[in-house]
């Protein structure tokens, strides 16, 4: 059988940090510093060895804050963002990484994978002598344990959605199976094909099996790696270990002694001594806390922006604008055709009628200013959105989409086309029934609240009545998913690692969950939703890129023609990070600060 | 503190209806906390959604993972089911663990009750010891100049709205430089500094959020005060005092003084028990790991453990607040038969 | 809190009297008075309605510090401001254009609106160029006059209070009285129902009772919803401490002397006894008006209170909560002084109302 091959990064080049394959150990002094603490035994044969960057020099922390708590130590149950900015990648590492920066995937802690010529096996390499902080070495049994764990449907885990390949016959959820080949080999046999398949292996943050098999087996794995374990009892596979943790005040991350990436100069990482992540829920605090500069790094809202620039020349730190970010905005109309428990229609079929004709959602779409939306709630940082994904994702975004600037005119005469009249300033269907709805979000976020406050304000110019309705957070997910009480919902979506589109097929598939405007068809309910299901199929049925890139475009034309969920802005991103940061290379993917951790150091880290 | 008030307070009634009136009280808990642990629990059960809903903001989520999940935190069944599996844990002592931290919820509330107990004791430390003097003052010396002063200080403190206050104290201590931005110790260099030093910063990190809670509360009892003061002073006893030849100073101390401290004594029970949830917005602005910010955070994420525990325990801190109050003004005012 | 109804002509009258010997608590009544006639006359007043929006005017200044009567050639116009330009599409910085000056109208036509049931388009003043609009205390975020939104926030903000401190004090007036007096296992059980309110742990319960009631009503309704809860959990308080009171009132001789007339229990406690805390009635009425107020401030911070785009002096000062907006955009504090102005006439205002009420205060 022929194989196509995958060498990720050099292997097995590695020669002496500390020279003469003996390693440094505590505090031992070395050509760019002292680390402390120092490093324990000898370099991994196949460590790793990270040619970019610039060479640092050993010593200094990194402050950072951010508004939340980790919930968990345990990599595999970690779940928000809070938690996995720490745990995922700074603490914790996978198979695979990706570069945030670059937007491409990169070598982890496997040496190389390769995938059988059909696409049903996967055969992935760990990399030769890798140990846990603790010295024990990392096997396939690891990973066959945290596989394990992950599907679990006893511990459940977002990242099993990624695994999860249809139902057998008997309705269970059907998952790959795991061979361990030998220590450094194991083996994922699939039921079906799937494009992205090693990603998913890359989301599985491994855990050792000697140390916490007995907790999974006694049934508390939840409960393994909580917030107050003592940080000394948990090994871990990333560049720092967990020294101490305060709840909602502070964590402490120490240097793992036994960490396997080198730089280009065979110098161990990491460079920093220790990361403090302050705990600051206020994000006023978090900025003053970075402008008096008890913080290295802020990633700074819009409305900061203009403070910061104005003290950048003054100050100690560098600005960064990364663009537009990955999170997009939007709105829906309600256009589910089901019955509900009580066997009545979800959306009032008067309003469903405007709802699903294609000329009134792109009437509306015409009449919002979206350039008003930036001015307004987002500072003035931002941009209009037409296509499903953001400008931000480099390799899917397109610029060959339908496009609806603000313009009411156009707008009117669309609505006219549509057989909607105007009376009094007021509009009317053809039925003579007053446009009235409500549009829904959370009322906690202000910058949501405000879209709608413009939206409200313009619709009323084409004689809409648009009533603004706030509700919790958890009322407006709970109305999204299974009360489908609404009549107009607006709301925004995140970019996983990596932002592929098959990460989206819950919200683009017709039956997917997310479809947010109709979810959870049993058949596609018209012949464009038809279509881009069959497309969504066709894109993740192929690793042909100019395939893949083909069958994308034509999604993101007809989504952008028929305007299920308008599209409205992207805000712009930016990260603030002090000068004397080396190999500071923010990013718009999480965590977007601290990505590349392992690289970064301090420049004026005390001379040798 | 009870104890020593016991004493105190067994002097002048008999042992036999001390303790009945203290017995009777302690009876009144259990109904008390079932009453409260139920309506709270029926109030979170009535909000839309629950502790997992949240997470289908991830549209990469299943259904079938949130029905897991939803079946693994205990969330699926009715109101009288969870309840009765919630009440038949807590009387064995176990109160659950927290949905999001996954840690025992009394470990968890430990943590941050001392932190909020240092911050609203201290808060309300300052102002008794600013509201008692200042507010006899002012309520002898009615409308005098330093009367009228007290009162436009009082004034200012009661008008001025507590988050906008406790902003603008940031925004002080990061334009000076002379306090830290928020936060209850300083957490770079904390584990290099001597205890003595610890001390001294944590004193540091102390004042401004305790000027905020305290201004407020400074406000409200010298109000009181003085109004008491005022009215106590123009009664008979103390006229008569005065003209038995007694000094103006006897007066106020021995008469006009315990007579007007009276209803700051209920008060005084009554702040106990807001001690745990008074300083929330404070908590919030000043990044201070407190309790009131942990329950609030609770009830917004529906973590049913952590809100059930904190509202059980606040019950408790006010049964045993009232029940100091009511001894200390049976105390002061002898005249007061307790119970 | 009147003991009963026809012979109150007289101390009422005494009352009166005394208050208007108070500058302090006449100052504060002035300002009350006024604020009430600003907010109830607010659709006239008010050049704009609150939700008009000049997007491409956010965070313009006030232009009450730039009124101008004579132009920069000494030529007489009656007030009028100049026009301003917008520096760059999106750093909200203006440059004030002194060529062209804009006139303030008297009387102008405008935004209709519904006040008592007629419909009118009539405003006190306007800007004479539509699309120069005037700002009086400045724009927010969505270019809406801030002065327009004061007014129709002041609607909510003062009002709120009235009615929330006079549901809790009634009822605790009432439990608190007949608790004191009757003692015993009355006492015992009105006393648990006490602590059982109070115990609950108000502000759990109003984010928790927002989330019940919060859909599908106006915001206006909701926000009532929790001015009624607060009412309802605020009365438990009062009781228990009007209870203290009553406990020390009652072994007064007066009271022991209407016992042996043989009056009614009930009227006992209303006539001779709650009339004898009226001054903790009036300084708690007087501190919890302002509660409500500041109360509302702080369910905005927690985006609980009054919601977008309707407005109240509570969720206007969120924007003041932004260290950006405090200093580029200072005017965000406007409503902050319109909170403090109003809590400070209440304060003021009870407090000269306490002194006027005291019987022993020297003539």
């Amino acid at each position: 059988m022929r194989r196509v091959l995958f060498f990720l990064a050099l292997a097995g080049c590695s020669s002496g940090g500390g020279g003469g394959g003996e390693s440094p150990k505590a505090g031992t002094e070395t050509k760019i510093g002292t680390p402390r603490p120092g490093f324990i035994g000898e370099l991994p044969k196949g460590a790793m060895v990270v040619s970019d960057g610039e060479i640092g020099r050993y010593g200094g922390q990194l402050v950072l804050a951010q508004p939340g708590d980790p919930k968990t130590l345990n990599p595999i149950i970690a779940n928000d963002v809070a938690t996995n900015d720490i745990l995922h990648g700074p603490v914790f590492e996978s198979c695979l990484g990706f570069h945030n920066g670059k937007q491409v995937e990169k070598a982890g802690l496997c040496e190389k994978w390769e995938k059988s010529e059909d696409g049903m096996t996967y055969t992935f390499t760990l990399r030769e002598g890798l140990t846990w902080s603790d010295g024990q070495p990392i096997t396939s049994d690891d990973f066959a344990f945290s596989y394990a764990v992950t599907i679990d449907p006893a511990v459940q885990t977002a990242a099993a959605d990624l695994f999860r390949q249809g139902v057998d016959e008997a309705g269970k959820a059907r998952f790959p199976t795991f061979e361990v080949v030998d220590a450094r080999t194991f083996r994922f046999k699939l039921a079906q094909r799937d494009v992205l398949f090693h990603y998913a292996v890359g989301s599985i943050y491994a855990v050792p099996k000697a140390k916490w098999e007995a907790a999974y087996k006694a049934g508390d794995f939840g409960q393994a790696m909580r917030i107050n374990t003592p940080p000394g009892d948990i090994p871990t596979s990333g560049p720092f270990v967990i020294k101490e943790v305060r709840s909602d005040e502070r964590v402490v991350l120490e240097r793992n002694p036994r960490f396997w990436k080198v730089d280009r100069d065979g110098n161990r990482l990491p460079y920093l001594d220790r990361v403090i992540v302050l705990v600051v829920p206020d994000f006023n605090a978090s900025f003053l806390k970075f402008r008096e500069g008890e913080t290295d790094v802020l990633e700074v809202r819009p409305e900061h922006y203009d403070p910061l620039r104005r003290k950048e020349s003054a100050g100690d730190y560098l600005l960064s604008d990364l663009g537009p970010s990955f999170n997009t905005n939007w709105i829906i109309f309600n256009q589910d055709r089901r019955l509900s428990s009580e066997g009545k229609p979800y959306v009032d079929p008067m309003k469903q009628k405007w709802f699903q004709n294609k000329q009134f959602r792109k009437a509306i779409s015409h009449a919002i200013d979206r350039e008003g939306i930036v001015r307004t709630v987002m500072a003035g940082r931002g941009q209009p959105l037409w296509a499903f994904s953001s400008p931000a994702n480099k390799t899917w975004w397109t610029e060959d989409v339908v496009k609806y600037p603000y313009d009411l005119e156009k707008a009117r005469a669309l609505l006219t086309e549509a057989g909607f009249t105007t009376k009094d300033g007021k509009l009317f269907d053809a039925e003579g029934n007053h446009i009235e709805f409500s549009m829904t979000t959370n009322a906690e976020n202000s910058t949501r609240i405000g879209m709608l406050n413009v939206i409200k304000d313009d619709l009323a110019k084409l004689g809409v009545t648009a009533h603004i309705r706030p509700v919790p957070f958890n009322d407006l997910l709970t109305s999204l998913r299974s009360t489908r009480d609404f009549d107009a919902l607006l709301l925004g979506w995140g970019a996983a690692v990596p932002p592929d589109p098959t990460q989206s097929k819950n919200v683009l598939l017709s039956s997917g969950a997310s479809h947010a405007w109709a979810p959870l068809q049993e058949a596609p309910a018209t012949e464009w939703e038809k279509r881009m299901d069959e497309l969504v199929y066709e894109n993740a049925g192929t690793d042909d890129m100019a395939a893949r890139l083909k069958t994308w475009h034509e999604l993101e034309k007809i989504f952008s023609d028929e305007q299920p969920q308008i599209q409205l802005v992207v805000q712009n991103f930016f990260v603030a990070g002090r000068k004397d940061i080396g190999n500071f290379s923010p990013a718009l993917l999480r965590p977007t600060t601290h990505w590349n951790i392992e690289q970064l150091f301090k420049k004026d880290a005390k001379a040798p | 503190m009870t104890t020593g008030v016991l004493q105190r307070v067994r002097g002048w009634l008999p042992g036999s209806a001390l303790g009945v009136f203290v017995a009777r009280r302690l009876l009144a808990v259990p109904p008390l906390l079932l009453a409260v642990s139920f309506i709270t629990f029926a109030l979170l059960e009535a909000a839309p959604g629950d502790y997992v809903t949240r997470l289908a903001e991830d549209p990469h989520i299943s259904v079938e993972t949130l029905a897991q999940l939803r079946h693994r935190y205990g969330l699926d069944g009715g109101l009288m089911e969870r309840y009765g599996r919630w009440l038949l844990n807590a009387v064995q002592g176990d109160f659950g663990y927290s949905f999001s931290k996954e840690i025992g919820v009394f470990t968890l509330i430990g943590e941050r009750l001392g932190n909020t107990l240092v911050l609203s004791g201290a808060s309300l430390l300052l102002a008794w010891a600013l509201a008692l003097p200042l507010g006899v003052m002012a309520g002898m010396r009615q409308g005098s100049v330093a009367d009228k002063l007290v009162s436009f200080i009082s004034f200012f403190g009661l008008s001025i709205p507590r988050v906008f206050f406790a902003l603008l104290m940031v925004m002080f201590a990061a334009t000076t430089k002379w306090f830290p931005v928020g936060g209850m110790r300083d957490l770079v260099a904390w584990d290099t500094m001597t205890p003595w030093q610890q001390l001294v910063d944590q004193l540091h990190h102390l004042v401004l959020p305790t000027i905020v809670l305290g201004t407020t509360q400074t406000a409200a009892y010298m109000r009181q005060m003085r109004a008491e003061m005022v009215e106590t002073l123009g009664k008979d006893f103390v006229r008569t005092a005065r003209a038995k030849g007694l000094s103006m100073r006897q007066v106020v101390w021995k008469h006009a003084f315990l007579n007007a401290v009276n209803p700051l004594v209920t008060l005084f029970g009554y702040s106990l028990a807001a001690l745990l949830t008074g300083s929330f917005l404070v908590e919030i602005v000043f990044a201070w790991p407190g309790l009131a910010r942990l329950t609030v955070d609770a009830v917004f994420a529906q973590d049913e453990p952590v809100v059930m525990a904190s509202v059980c325990m606040a019950t408790v801190m006010l049964v045993a607040g009232n029940l100091i109050a009511d001894l200390l003004l049976g105390k002061i005012d002898p005249r007061i038969r307790v119970g | 809190m009147g003991t009963s109804t026809a012979p109150l002509q007289g101390p009422w009258r005494t009352l009166w009297r005394r208050l208007r010997r108070n500058r302090w608590a006449m100052a504060g009544l002035v300002v009350l008075g006024l604020l009430y006639i600003a907010v109830i006359f607010a659709p006239f007043l008010s050049p704009y309605s609150y939700t008009t929006q000049f997007r491409d005017q956010n965070w313009h200044p006030p232009h009450m510090t730039r009124l101008h009567l004579w132009d920069d050639a000494g030529a007489f116009h009656g007030p009028f401001v100049y026009a301003s330009n917008r520096l760059d599409e999106f750093t909200s910085e203006y440059e004030e254009d002194r060529a062209k000056p804009v006139e303030i109208d008297f009387f102008v036509r405008g935004e209709p609106y519904t006040f008592l049931g007629i419909e009118s388009t009539l405003h006190l003043f306007g800007s004479s160029d539509p699309t120069r609009p005037i700002f009086l205390f400045g724009s927010d975020k969505f270019g809406r006059d801030v002065f327009t939104r004061i007014l129709y926030g002041g609607r909510i903000s003062m009002s709120v209070g009235l009615l929330g401190i006079a549901i809790s004090m009634t009822i605790g007036l009432l439990i608190g009285g007949i608790a004191g007096y009757f003692g015993g296992r009355t006492d015992f059980l009105l006393m648990r129902l006490v602590e059982l309110i109070l115990a609950l742990p108000g502000l759990y319960l109003i984010l928790v009772i927002r989330q019940v009631f919060g859909r599908d009503v106006p915001s206006t309704q909701s926000y009532l919803i929790v001015v009624l809860v607060l009412a309802f959990i605020g009365w438990a308080g009062n009781a228990r401490v009007i209870r203290g009171m009553v406990l020390s009132i009652k072994e007064n001789e007066y009271v022991t002397a209407a016992e042996a007339l043989g009056q009614r229990r009930m009227a006992i406690i209303v006539r001779h006894i709650l009339p004898n805390t009226l001054s903790f009635v009036i300084v708690t009425a007087t501190l919890a008006v302002p509660y409500y107020i500041l109360g509302e401030v702080a369910l905005s911070f927690l985006s609980v209170g009054i919601q977008e785009p309707e407005a109240s002096w509570g969720n206007m000062l969120r924007d003041a909560q932004d260290v950006r907006n405090l200093t580029d955009f200072p005017w965000v504090v406007v409503p902050g002084f319109f909170i403090f102005l109003a809590v400070m006439a209440f304060n003021f205002l009870g407090d000269g109302l306490r002194d006027a009420a005291d019987p022993r205060a020297l003539e």
